[in-house]
């Protein structure tokens, strides 16, 4: 290879792309008429080139940026999410059915057992009026159930006794 | 699991029940008043089978130490309806039912002596529960009445 043919070489990208001037443009094609080298390596510049450019073309068009991301995702093993991780920690089913049953119970000792047995405590009959003639009355409750009980005195059995 | 999540929601049907349906959300249209007259004497220890608990309720109250069920009655009585029954020779018990009142019945009780009112008093009655009235001699001891209603 001669000191020329470097020269010369080193047009041969901007002579692909067009963007050569014209005076070299020139130049450079009496040479190429001469040097059967340079013009192989000419030509298989230009093929190399063209071959790319038309795999970068294709690549471009076919390109699903969120398919690839899906695969990409599906190859990575990221581990569970937030959500998936309190899921697990919490709403396992194993977990719920005794947790309910307790949750049930606890309901039925903290606010119904107590309303059921305050309502028995209150059924207990009561006097709402009580007067007499001939005597004196007295209401006293009983010892244990605190039932009512009226005294009855009447006069004349005051005066006997 | 699905038998699971059942009794889970039986469990909570029934509370909901118990809480919604409380038993003295029902409706009542009669009374059926129970009347016992009692004996009660400081002079003996005997205590009627049937009154043991009654006894046990009014021993630290009034100090007798005898009773002995000497009369029992039952009535069966509708709003405003009105029942007698025969204590001695010259006392009368008239009952007279007023009506209900939310859970409790309302019993209008009257002693009468030679058709004369000596005694009255206004009881509100729970279901199956009792007033107790005390006091008119008997005897060597006291007549105790003991009246209660059922509803119906």
């Amino acid at each position: 290879m001669s000191t020329n043919c470097e020269k010369y070489e080193s047009l041969f990208d901007v002579f692909i792309d067009n963007e050569i001037d014209e005076n070299h443009s020139i130049d450079l094609k009496k040479h190429l008429d001469k040097c059967t080298d340079c013009r192989q390596k000419l030509e298989l510049l230009r093929v190399t080139n063209e071959m790319m450019k038309e795999a970068f073309e294709e690549d471009e068009s076919s390109l699903d940026v969120d398919q690839a991301w899906r695969n990409f995702d599906s190859k990575m093993d990221w581990g569970p999410t937030y959500w998936e991780r309190i899921k697990n920690k919490f709403f396992k089913p194993i977990v719920w059915v005794p947790a309910l049953c307790t949750a049930a119970i606890a309901i039925f000792v903290v606010t119904i057992l107590p309303i059921q047995t305050g309502t028995k405590q209150m059924m207990i009959s009561s006097v709402e009026e009580v007067s007499s003639t001939s005597g004196s009355t007295m209401v006293l409750k009983t010892a244990q159930s605190k039932i009512p009980l009226i005294m009855f005195f009447p006069d004349n059995e005051k005066e006997a006794g | 699991m699905t038998m699971k999540k059942n009794s889970i929601l039986c469990i909570f049907m029934l509370l909901i029940i118990f809480q919604v349906c409380p038993e003295n959300v029902l409706a009542f249209s009669s009374m059926n008043v129970k009347v016992e007259i009692i004996k009660a004497t400081k002079k003996s220890n005997i205590i009627d089978p049937q009154l043991k608990d009654l006894a046990n309720e009014i021993a630290p109250v009034l100090n007798y130490t005898g009773f002995k069920l000497a009369k029992k009655s039952e009535q069966k009585l509708t709003f405003g309806q009105t029942s007698e029954i025969l204590l001695s020779s010259k006392r009368i018990l008239k009952l007279t039912f007023k009506g209900f009142e939310e859970n409790q019945g309302r019993l209008l009780v009257e002693i009468m002596e030679k058709k004369k009112k000596v005694f009255h008093t206004i009881l509100l009655l729970v279901d199956k529960g009792f007033v107790l009235i005390g006091g008119p001699l008997y005897e060597d001891g006291v007549l105790l009445l003991r009246v209660g209603a059922e509803f119906d």
